[in-house]
């Protein structure tokens, strides 16, 4: 992400601020163990414990946990061991960067859907609420607009609204929409608890020993004796605590790489499990990419085996769809066509973002299918085909016979002349690939013909039509004969010198 | 519906209201002259007999079929159908399940204008012709099944469901769907189609000392319409492309 110049104190800040973000970032990618007891402990996860416990579960702590859980009982702070000992049934998991990661990265795009100036923090992101005052009523209003757009990704959040970056944050900590009117940033904190700052433990633990147990008593220390005795973080949080923060809100680019991915829980062989995660995978990665207005344009599909190599497959896309469907038969076709060579333990999606064609079509324009219909419909068919077996059809630069290829389909919508009736010339019936043939030889010229169902003797003939090409690489040789038969059929056949064989390559139909 | 057949049910529906009015003592605002803006109801084939043999063309809409033997020009009547069809700036699409098309055989324009679609055998070329009609927007999609590989979970051929289902989707999209069968039973829409076409093949023409393939003579003849059927005039095409 770049760093922008412009950064400045706005007048007003908000925080969107993600509820527990260890495990909302596992429950967007797995959303069914919101219902089940679980909890999230402050080891990181380790793919290559799949299945088993995280290591060192034991002592260390949780630090989210889901209703199920804490209705048996589990807390936060408590132990591995604890946990368990409470509630046997309990499933742990290690906190994953990884899925912090993207959690962090689909707020952000979720909140750019509201606000342009946007700066990432550890727990959630700072938008500069100055410039949004003028677009909603209140900044209860705008609160709520923030914590509305974080849901389209999957992420509940809390809002804090205030004058600077330090007590927007704190605010947000108390859940909901928190608005804090300028000049009473002070007031806000006073009564609260020390716990509510976010300083570190050390720190809280010598304010105790001086007998700070509230943010006013702190904020009655004077800044550079707290300073002096206790460190630059005693003399920040003193600040904090009067309710002054004169650091800028620096603007952050939005994040470019949309990707989604999870760790499995077991090893898993069959394609069915992958394709379950599959799908869930898709809906957050449609749901970031709608928030910016993009389309797919093309997938990378990720395995990581359990013998610790990547299967990476490159799906691409006709054109840019945001069809969850599509995009699912798309993945489905390329892990049933070629399933996993060894057990999966991680599955990872990229997105490769394009726009999507919004086109204004033309007032006197012939009718046509809408840009995006139309999108979506090539979509559908290389999904069910294959990218490559898709669009207008072009010859290749290449006199190789019978060459064929397609080329992204974008019709213009200009009529033409027509050509005249009865113009076009006989067309011809490629077979791809060409048929065997036993060809009997008369004169130099074939006199009989016999390819599976198609034979007879040879009534009328011209040729031969020599081509050949590619000797630098795959040469071809070709020297090809118009034939009828005495059934009345018109083929092309050909004798390939190199191959010394003839082939059918087609009927003129 | 053609804009004869509107006019008819316009001028029935005026008669019963002015009958209505005249009965209950209503006095109906002066009649001004209807302007039926409907979309066409047809796309063009660009022979100028087989359209007056069709009403205008190939009713949009509807399924209709073109069926011949072995070098009778199925595919070269299919490729002029479609090249014409996209003439008017609307796109066409060819879903060939044999992948049997030569690119060279259509002029650079007319490939951009054409949708090419190679599904693997008979049940994905339904389905994608099910998925196109679905997108709409397309004049003409032609379904090629001559040569189409099997399909394991057709081993009978095309269901009379599938054609209904295609039936009801050309209607929806106000595409007109041809297919296009090499006769076989199993492969033909039969009673889905409002109109058949056949082509037949005459004779093959052979030019100079050392001959050249120059083209096949065929007729091409309307078997099915609903609402009367009457035979085109025999239709010549033009020389080979040879490569």
């Amino acid at each position: 992400m770049g760093r922008s110049d412009d950064a400045v104190s706005p007048p007003r800040v908000a925080f969107v601020r993600v509820r527990e973000l260890a495990l909302s970032a596992l429950l967007r990618v797995e959303p069914e163990l919101a219902l089940q007891p679980l909890a999230v402990l402050d080891v990181a996860h380790d793919l290559a414990r799949a299945g088993a416990l995280p290591p060192g579960y034991g002592a260390a702590r949780v630090i989210a946990c889901t209703a199920a859980a804490r209705a048996l009982g589990v807390a936060v702070g408590q132990t591995g061991h604890q946990a368990r000992a409470v509630a046997p049934d309990l499933r742990l998991r290690g906190s994953s960067a990884e899925l912090a990661q993207r959690a962090r990265a689909a707020l952000l795009d979720a909140v750019a859907t509201v606000g342009a100036r946007l700066a990432p923090a550890p727990q959630g992101v700072w938008v500069d609420a100055g410039e949004l005052s003028g677009m909603y009523e209140s900044e209860a209003g705008l609160g709520a607009a923030l914590t509305e757009a974080p849901r389209r990704v999957g992420l509940a959040v809390s809002v804090g609204i205030a004058g600077n970056l330090g007590v927007a944050a704190v605010a947000a900590r108390r859940g909901g929409v928190t608005v804090i009117p300028a000049g009473e940033e002070g007031r806000y904190l006073g009564p609260l608890a020390l716990e509510a700052l976010p300083i570190s433990e050390a720190l809280r633990a010598e304010l105790r020993r001086f007998g700070v147990t509230r943010v006013a008593e702190l904020a009655r220390l004077p800044v550079d004796a707290a300073g002096l005795r206790l460190g630059e973080e005693a003399a920040r949080a003193v600040r904090l605590a009067r309710g002054e923060d004169d650091r800028p809100l620096v603007p952050h680019a939005l994040p470019a790489r949309f990707e989604e991915g999870v760790d499995l829980e077991w090893e898993v062989q069959s394609v069915e499990p992958l394709l379950f995660v599959t799908r869930r995978l898709l809906d957050a990665l449609v749901a970031r990419l709608s928030c910016r207005g993009l389309g797919v344009g093309g997938m990378v599909l990720s395995l990581d085996l359990v013998s610790r190599v990547s299967d990476e497959r490159a799906l691409p896309l006709a054109a840019p769809t945001r069809d969850v469907p599509t995009l699912f038969a798309l993945v489905r076709s390329a892990l049933e066509g070629h399933g996993p060579p060894d057990a999966v333990r991680a599955l990872r999606i990229t997105a490769l973002p394009q726009p999507l064609r919004a086109t204004q079509l033309g007032l006197f324009d012939p009718p046509g299918p809408a840009p995006e219909r139309l999108a979506l419909t090539l979509s559908r068919l290389a999904a069910l085909v294959g990218g490559d077996r898709v669009g207008a059809p072009s010859a290749p630069d290449t006199h190789r016979p019978y060459a064929a290829a397609v080329t992204a389909f974008d019709p213009p919508r200009t009529p033409r002349e027509p050509g005249a009736d009865g113009a076009r010339a006989m067309a011809l019936h490629v077979y791809r690939p060409p048929r065997e043939a036993e060809v009997t030889l008369g004169a130099g010229a074939p006199v009989g013909v016999r390819s599976g169902e198609v034979r007879g003797r040879v009534v009328a003939c011209s040729g031969p039509w020599r081509v050949q090409g590619e000797w630098w690489a795959e040469a071809y040789a070709h020297e090809g004969y118009d034939v009828e038969l005495e059934d009345g059929g018109l083929y092309l056949i050909a004798y390939d010198p190199i191959a010394a064989r003839w082939r059918l390559d087609g009927v003129y139909e | 519906m053609s804009s004869a057949a509107v006019d008819l049910r316009l001028a029935a529906a005026r008669r019963v209201l002015a009958e209505t009015s005249q009965h209950l003592g209503l006095v109906l605002p002066a009649q001004r002259p209807s302007v039926v803006r409907a979309r066409p109801a047809v796309v063009s084939t660009g022979i100028a007999p087989l359209d007056l043999a069709l009403h205008g063309g190939l009713p949009r809409g509807r399924i209709s079929e073109l069926s011949g033997a072995r070098s009778s020009g199925r595919m070269a009547v299919t490729l002029h159908l479609l090249a014409h069809a996209s003439a008017a700036g609307e796109p066409v699409a060819l879903i060939d399940a044999a992948d049997a098309l030569e690119p060279d055989d259509l002029s650079p324009d007319e490939r951009a204008r054409l949708l090419w679609v190679r599904p693997a055998d008979l049940r994905a070329a339904l389905r994608c012709a099910d998925l196109l009609l679905d997108g709409g927007g397309f004049a003409l999609v032609a379904l090629y099944l001559v040569g189409a590989p099997p399909s394991a979970a057709l081993p009978r051929g095309v269901p009379a469901s599938a054609w209904a289902r295609l039936a009801q989707r050309a209607l929806g999209a106000n595409a007109a769907l041809l297919v296009v069968t090499d006769g076989d039973p199993r492969f033909r829409p039969g009673a889905f189609a409002a109109v058949g076409l056949a082509v037949q093949r005459r004779r093959a023409l052979w030019v100079g000392g050392a001959p050249l393939l120059d083209g096949v003579e065929a007729e091409l003849m309307v078997r099915r319409l609903r609402g009367g059927a009457a035979p085109a005039e025999g239709f010549r095409w033009g020389a080979p492309t040879t490569p």
